[in-house]
């Protein structure tokens, strides 16, 4: 059976794990549809032309690893940034695990997106972020279909947060193939100023394909430091899909290291909607063998005297290969407009 | 809904319905019971409109159109729906996708768009309530390594979701398995209406157990020999065939 009727044939099976008569399960059940129609992107579609999914479709993949595993920390140490103390959001095959995380509801929300998308309390916030900047893709209606867990980060106003945050996922390998779809909420009000470091790690060899979301808004006069290390096995594979909204004077950088994987896809969009925003994307790419790391960047300036910068640097070693594909879009009430596009 | 009169038909030369006449009105559930090689399946199959069968004589209607010349898919479009004895396995297609494009092909048959994913979903999701079926078995390949069990509710769900007229259920070969003979009788029981028709063959008493159909017939060298209600069947039970054949002689 192929990767996608398995999906659409399992999704009945998602259902029972949750609230079917929702707000959000309307927008889950639209996007089921719109992946449904849409399917898998293809070589055919412009955006996918150098990188193909095909090879990593073919696994069969378990959708809805059941069994809940836990990890020794002593093994995964080595995977965060263990010198300098951070809160952690961890997740175990895409389960959260409460042994390894450390969340605070203390001024600041650093949690579960699956206690975001149920709770009453964070409703509001939910109904006016949650798949808003999120492009309707192929891939990103496949999270959103399947919206369940990640992180939910919410900084209010004035708040310098001290401690970085780390979201990682790890995989155990206990299934022979495992597809993860974990869906982040990243919501910075005025003034707040934030760290971010998002870790994908499988833990064995055994196929790992992950198609991730992160909707990250930047509110005025905000500060947000996202770090994506992507430093995964040989056999597991990425699709990263983040949405940036940027109000005006906020500052949003984002810094991609890219070294492990096999085919790893970065399909990372800014939006400015207001003045003097800057946004700064950077990435470094060191692969080797046969892995392929394809950077889709996407800053659309909308309102004038805004800036970006992009500055993408790769060593490709043996077979390995690699794509950047930058798209700076210049709207004409964007005057004064500076973008900077680099890669070597 | 379904009006059979003076049907005669063949395999291979061989004369198996002799005369076959059945009046079934929406509403009903009829139980059709005999020996072997009385031409319960051959009966089914024709109403069906499987090709092997020649009908050499006789009316099949069904709502006063006369289908005897539809080809089994026009049939399915316009309601009849027929389970199997013999399920083929077919991998790489799961329940659902295959149910998906059974009702899909209907609607296009109808002039009718494909249903929404989410419409479908939500069907899905009822009937599967309706009948207690776990979600988890909708997403397997069809029939492939299924139990005796989940064949039978495989064929219940797709009766569910095609919603038809007329029913016919083939359980001849499933008389010995008391869950299939369940899953059957409540799936039966659960989607019978006031709109719907549906014809239950069977070789023993033991599924009237667990459904009451309005009418029982007896099959017999190709013709309906006694009609009566479901305390035809008890009587069946408890005296075997042969009185029916000596009081046929007498």
């Amino acid at each position: 059976m192929d990767l996608k009727e398995k999906i659409v044939s399992s999704y009945v099976a998602f259902e029972d794990g949750v609230n079917i008569n929702s707000d959000i399960h309307e927008i889950r059940t639209d996007a089921f549809q719109k992946f449904e129609k849409l399917g898998f992107p293809s070589k055919k579609q412009e955006a996918w032309k150098y990188t193909s999914l095909n090879t990593i479709l073919k696994e069969d993949y378990s959708i809805f690893p059941d069994k809940e595993k836990s990890i020794n920390l002593a093994d995964v140490k080595q995977y965060f940034i263990h010198d300098i103390d951070t809160y952690k959001i961890i997740f175990i095959d895409g389960k959260y695990s409460s042994f390894l995380s450390e969340t605070t509801h203390d001024s600041i929300d650093v949690c579960l997106m699956s206690s975001a998308l149920t709770k009453a309390k964070y409703k509001p916030v939910i109904e006016n972020y949650f798949n808003k900047v999120a492009k309707q893709d192929n891939l990103t209606s496949l999270n959103t279909a399947f919206s369940k867990e990640g992180a939910y980060i919410h900084i209010p106003k004035n708040t310098e947060v001290e401690k970085p945050i780390q979201i990682i996922n790890f995989t155990t390998g206990t299934e022979a193939a495992t597809m993860l779809q974990p869906r982040n909420l990243i919501v910075v009000e005025q003034n707040a100023h934030v760290q971010i470091i998002e870790r994908h790690q499988s833990l064995t060899n055994n196929a790992v394909f992950t198609n991730v979301v992160t909707e990250i808004y930047a509110d005025r006069h905000s500060t947000v430091d996202f770090y994506k290390i992507q430093n995964d096995h040989i056999s597991a594979s990425l699709v990263d899909n983040t949405f940036i909204e940027q109000q005006s004077e906020s500052v949003v950088s984002v810094h991609t290291f890219s070294f492990g994987g096999n085919i790893t896809r970065n399909n990372l969009n800014f939006y400015q909607k207001g003045e003097h925003i800057d946004s700064i994307l950077k990435g470094i790419t060191i692969i080797e063998g046969k892995q392929h790391v394809d950077h889709h960047t996407l800053v659309h300036h909308i309102e004038p005297n805004c800036e970006s910068h992009q500055d993408y640097k790769g060593i490709f070693d043996e077979r390995s290969t690699g794509v950047f594909n930058g798209k700076v879009i210049v709207e004409k009430e964007a005057q004064k407009t500076n973008a900077y596009q680099k890669k070597q | 809904m379904l009006k059979i009169e003076n049907l005669k038909a063949s395999v291979d030369n061989k004369s198996i319905l002799k005369g076959l006449n059945l009046e079934v009105n929406s509403g009903e559930v009829h139980a059709i019971m005999g020996p072997n090689g009385a031409g319960k399946s051959t009966l089914a199959n024709i109403i069906a409109g499987k090709e092997d069968y020649d009908v050499d004589q006789g009316i099949i209607e069904l709502d006063g159109e006369d289908i005897s010349d539809l080809a089994p898919e026009e049939r399915a479009h316009i309601g009849v729906f027929l389970s199997f004895q013999y399920p083929v396995e077919i991998p790489g297609v799961s329940v659902t996708n295959f149910i998906k494009t059974a009702i899909n092909e209907n609607r296009k048959a109808k002039g009718l768009e494909e249903m929404p994913a989410k419409n479908m979903l939500k069907m899905i999701r009822e009937k599967s309530e309706l009948l207690e079926i776990d979600r988890k078995f909708l997403s397997r390949s069809l029939n492939e390594g299924f139990s005796g069990g989940e064949k039978k509710r495989n064929e219940i769900f797709q009766m569910a979701m095609l919603e038809p007229k007329l029913a016919i259920l083939d359980e001849t070969d499933s008389g010995l398995d008391i869950d299939a003979l369940r899953i059957v009788a409540n799936g039966v029981n659960k989607l019978k209406s006031k709109n719907n028709a549906i014809i239950v063959i069977t070789h023993y008493q033991r599924l009237l157990d667990y459904i009451v159909p309005d009418f029982v017939h007896v099959l017999h060298d190709g013709k309906i020999v006694k009609t009566g209600d479901a305390s035809l069947a008890l009587e069946l039970e408890a005296k075997g065939y042969d009185w029916i054949k000596e009081e046929m002689i007498s």
